[in-house]
């Protein structure tokens, strides 16, 4: 007769060993699959970041979706560098490890969750990648949460202001960036101030100026190590925060105009004789533009409905009066257009004379779009209280009577892409929310058609080879190709799914030693 | 009988521009000279003396190009070149408190409040030498020819910011400093020294104390005063409070305080002798070439000229309009001229008298006077009057109960008063006595003095304003226009500079952040 114990045996053995069953296609997505807002387009395709698997899928013009090989890791950076660089995109990305002395204890960590706080350690690279394979990395001490590049694409600067740091675990060094050069291949600690918030390279790609709080550094590129040159404070009172916003430099690179969080004055450093002065102006600037070719700066404020324009050599300020404060510049070739969200002027202006051309739209502007000939702008405008739709107006900048032409959209303009057919016309693709099509308008002649989409768009962007790409909210992966001189569509579905099944994992299992 | 100990010391005027802070009754800037207020002490006239200028420590210093502002929390000097607006800080001792250039122009001098010490530095490359002085001094004063610079305590100067004493205090003490060989001499006058004055040639210097002079012969060694009093009275001695010092060092005046004399010093042989002046002598001042001695007598409504190489002669005395209260004179520059006035009473008139004929005229004004500066072509007369009213004043006048200046041509007397919207609290006139400058306080600008045809003009300026200057014109032919520059509130500094030939003015702020860059 059976005992009742051997009848249970296999039970009692599973029971023992645990709940190890073998996978059965379930996936628990903690983050979307893919990231429509994140992709990279660069001459290898389109780089797609996917947040789900850690990793980066790469879509190649007529090659199949495939994931770029970057280890075992997370990608939680990616940026393109300048065209003069040898990378088409950088990559951020964090490798775990678990150190847990105690070997059954490490034979019990099988994935991320399952490592306590105390033993998961992280190490952050940044990685270049070219024709989707990593070509090099770079060790980095902590990650990042900012990066800008060189015009030369030589250095980045990488940092993590206070605001972000949230979700970085260890400690985290708030008082230097990191810059990072890609020939020689090294990362070095650059102490600059507490909390940088933007970095800005001059045209040499030989600076950098680094805004902290209360601080402005600069640091020397060309020597080896980098180095910070010179820090300029920006108040002598410790009780007093000076939050730097905004920074540019004059065309000959001389002085770097620093604008501050709810202040009208301008920080003026002089980056030759390292000094400082403040120009006080009569309005809390939103928004800045050096003019290269006027040698200008031109000053708006959400606040005050004026435009302020400064000269580099006394600093002297002209102002211009407006109707309505403006919070934005887009600038042109020899004029700069001015606008606020929200509101119903636009202004072109000729910095050099003071002239001012006021573009009085229906409707409240949402985002204006300048075309890359500069001879229209495209603005989106919310719903109008009398028709209750969104709207769109084109622009004429060639006219100085301020002449604009309203269109009614059947959804909320998202973004406007510019293209230039073979017989030179200038089209404009209009993207919509919640419309499945694409509206292109030729700006000259007025005409229009719809190429039409798959699915509702989230965004529109410019491919490297031409053409453009649109996202769709598909969380398995949807993109489509526009060609806008065929009106072809080729669209890219599912690659959301690849990895699906491959969770960011340990560079080393723990308790195995590493592979070198 | 006293036997005279005849002394004379030089009063030799220093500085190569006139900017003046405005002092005197209605204002808060009360920088009297005189220790004591004479008003009890005045037997006769019963007005209080006769108010003049006084240094303000805090005040910038320039040469030609720079302007150097001590910013005392900071510990540092900021050097700004005024034709291209670079800013240069150096550090300097504990509470930068004084700033003085030298009139070559080539050496800026500080005084570390907080360290007891001077600093001397080079204009051009701020290389600097440090060196100590005796303890808790403020005031600084330069000799003419920018060699020395002395330091002492002067009671009248006390402010409540000082830092504490520590340690042993002496109200006797003063140092000199070699600005060439940065030697120190520290040595003990008499009781509180309230002046110091030294001959054109910085061979001699005079401590004037209440009831001494202290004579150093700075070529002598050791560096050490040599006491002459002034008076015999050995219980509550009448205190000095005028000492004006004849070039040559042959002979001093003093003007003692309630004395119906002036004491009369001869440097050479120390022997003193009193000289009836009338009656209340309230001012002395020497003429332009230094030849007479003008006594003042407000009592007695009388000038009293003295040669000044025979001052016990009989001088001259030219009489004043019985009627009306003048106490101070002012000669113009070129010696063609003198202006006659009061500050201590609300009189609204004043006196031209020609020097050429002694021809004494009285003249009428919209308001009393707090302050007179005559440019240094002469040719201009500038008048900033109290906010008060004389007796008679009509309550119906645009200038009654108001803030007011006027403005006077000396060679047709043409006037042009000017009511204003604050106190006055600074003026400065140019080199060639083509412009004036003037600041208000709590008004936000520069106004410029024409005084070819005596008309004002505004400019605007981002804050307070606090001091006024002229840059020296080192060549009066060229015809350009020295900037003129006015400080500012602002925590972090600021200044503007005024170009009279373009008529542009540029502002730089924040310069105190240069004490902050790191390198």
């Amino acid at each position: 007769m059976k005992t009742p114990f051997l009848s249970l045996l296999p039970l009692l053995t599973l029971a023992a060993c645990g709940w190890d069953l073998p996978n059965s296609g379930n996936a628990y997505l903690h983050l979307p699959l893919w990231d429509a807002r994140g992709i990279q387009a660069t001459v290898d395709g389109l780089y797609v970041p996917m947040p789900h698997n850690g990793g980066i899928t790469l879509l190649a013009p007529g090659e199949d979706a495939r994931r770029v090989d970057i280890g075992e890791g997370r990608v939680v950076n990616i940026t393109v560098p300048p065209a003069s660089s040898a990378a088409t995109v950088a990559a951020v990305i964090e490798r775990y490890r678990c150190e847990v002395d105690d070997k059954k204890e490490a034979r019990k960590v099988d994935r991320l969750a399952d490592c306590a706080d105390e033993d998961l350690k992280v190490d952050v690279e940044i990685d270049l990648i070219a024709g989707g394979v990593v070509t090099s990395s770079v060790p980095l001490d902590t990650p990042f949460r900012s990066m800008v590049w060189n015009a030369a694409g030589t250095h980045a600067i990488a940092w993590t202001d206070a605001a972000t740091a949230a979700g970085i675990d260890g400690v985290v060094n708030l008082t230097s960036v990191t810059v990072i050069d890609t020939i020689a291949g090294t990362a070095t600690a650059v102490p600059v101030g507490f909390s940088a918030t933007d970095v800005l390279f001059d045209d040499a790609g030989a600076r950098a100026i680094v805004l902290s709080q209360s601080a402005v550094a600069v640091i020397d590129l060309a020597t080896s190590p980098p180095a910070r040159d010179v820090t300029f404070a920006l108040t002598l009172d410790p009780d007093q925060v000076v939050t730097p916003v905004g920074v540019q430099l004059t065309p000959d690179g001389d002085y770097a105009l620093i604008s501050v969080q709810g202040s009208s004055d301008l920080y003026v450093l002089d980056l030759v004789n390292n000094s400082v002065n403040i120009v006080t102006l009569d309005l809390a600037p939103s928004a800045m533009h050096v003019d290269p070719s006027d040698d200008l700066t031109v000053l708006v404020s959400a606040t005050t409905a004026a435009v302020d324009i400064m000269d580099h050599r006394f600093f002297d300020v002209t102002r211009v009066q407006l109707d309505e404060a403006m919070d934005a510049i887009i600038d042109g070739d020899g004029f700069d257009l001015l606008y606020g969200r929200n509101h119903r002027d636009v202004y072109r202006l000729d910095p050099l004379t003071g002239d001012i051309v006021e573009f009085r739209l229906q409707n409240p502007l949402l985002s204006l779009h300048l075309a890359p000939t500069e001879e229209f702008a495209i603005a989106f405008t919310a719903q109008g209280a009398v028709d209750g739709r969104p709207g769109m107006e084109i622009l004429d900048l060639r006219d100085t009577r301020g002449h604009s032409y309203p269109y009614l959209l059947e959804g909320v303009g998202i973004d406007a892409k510019f293209t230039v057919d073979d017989a030179g016309l200038l089209h404009a693709l209009i993207l919509q929310s919640d419309v499945t099509y694409l509206y292109a308008l030729d700006l000259y002649g007025g005409t229009a058609r719809e190429i039409e989409l798959d699915e509702p768009p989230i965004g529109i962007g410019a491919r490297a080879e031409g053409g453009f790409y649109v996202t769709h909210d598909d969380p398995l992966g949807l993109v489509s190709l526009v060609d806008p001189t065929t009106d072809a569509i080729e669209t890219i579905a599912g690659f959301g799914t690849l990895g699906i099944f491959d969770p960011i994992d340990f560079v080393v299992q723990p308790g195995q030693e590493e592979t070198p | 009988m006293r036997v005279p100990l005849p002394l004379v010391l030089v009063f030799a005027l220093a500085g190569c521009s006139a900017d003046y802070s405005l002092g005197g009754d209605d204002g808060p800037y009360d920088q009297s000279d005189t220790a004591d207020n004479g008003a009890s002490e005045d037997p006769d006239d019963g007005a209080p003396p006769e108010q003049e200028n006084a240094f303000l420590a805090m005040r910038p210093a320039q040469t030609d190009v720079f302007v150097f502002v001590a910013n005392p929390s900071r510990n540092t000097v900021t050097r700004v070149n005024v034709n291209t607006l670079e800013v240069r800080t150096t550090e300097v001792g504990l509470d930068p408190h004084g700033i003085v250039t030298t009139p070559d122009n080539t050496t800026c001098v500080v005084f570390n409040r907080g360290d007891d010490s001077v600093s001397i530095i080079d204009a051009d490359t701020l290389e600097q030498r440090v060196v100590p002085v005796r303890d808790d001094f403020n005031k600084l004063v330069m000799s003419p020819n920018g060699r020395w610079v002395a330091l002492f305590h002067d009671v009248a100067a006390e402010r409540p910011d000082d830092p504490p004493p520590s340690g042993v205090q002496s109200y006797n003490e003063v140092s000199f400093v070699d600005l060439v060989t940065g030697e120190h001499f520290g040595m003990a006058v008499d009781y509180q020294p309230r002046e110091i004055q030294f001959t054109p040639n910085g061979l001699l210097a005079a401590v004037v104390t209440k009831t001494s002079l202290g004579i150093v012969d700075l070529n002598a060694r050791p560096l050490l005063p040599h006491l002459v009093p002034l008076t015999d009275v050995l219980v509550d001695p009448p205190s000095a409070e005028e000492v004006v010092v004849v070039p040559d060092g042959s002979y001093a005046f003093v003007r003692q305080f309630g004395a119906q004399d002036i004491v009369v010093v001869d440097l050479a042989t120390e022997v003193t002798t009193h000289v009836p002046v009338g009656e209340n002598p309230t001012d002395i001042d020497l003429t332009p070439d230094n030849t007479h001695a003008v006594v003042v007598s407000r009592g007695s409504h009388e000038l009293h000229l003295f040669d000044v190489a025979a001052p016990f002669d009989p001088p001259q005395i030219l009489g004043l309009p019985p009627d009306v209260s003048l106490g101070s004179v002012l000669i113009d520059p070129t010696g063609r001229q003198a202006i006659v006035y009061t500050t201590a009473s609300l009189t609204d008139r004043y006196a031209t008298w020609d020097l050429t004929t002694d021809a004494i005229t009285l003249r009428q004004l919209v308001k009393p006077i707090r302050e007179i500066s005559i440019t240094p072509d002469g040719n201009s007369l500038l008048v900033f009057h109290t906010k008060s009213d004389a007796e008679s004043a009509d309550p119906a006048s645009p200038f009654h109960n108001s803030w007011a200046m006027t403005l006077i041509s000396l060679d047709d007397q043409r006037q042009n008063p000017l009511r204003l919207p604050a106190e006055p609290i600074g003026f400065a006139n140019s080199a060639d006595g083509a412009y004036g400058y003037f600041i208000m306080a709590g008004v936000h600008q520069l106004t410029r003095l024409d005084y070819l045809t005596l008309l004002p003009e505004e400019f605007p300026v981002k804050s307070d304003p606090v001091y006024v200057g002229v840059l020296p014109d080192l060549d009066l032919t060229d015809g350009d226009q020295p900037k003129a520059w006015v400080s500012q509130e602002h925590p972090l500094g600021r200044m503007s500079f005024y170009d009279a030939d373009d008529n542009s003015l540029e502002t730089i702020t924040g310069f105190e952040l240069n004490s902050a860059i790191e390198e």
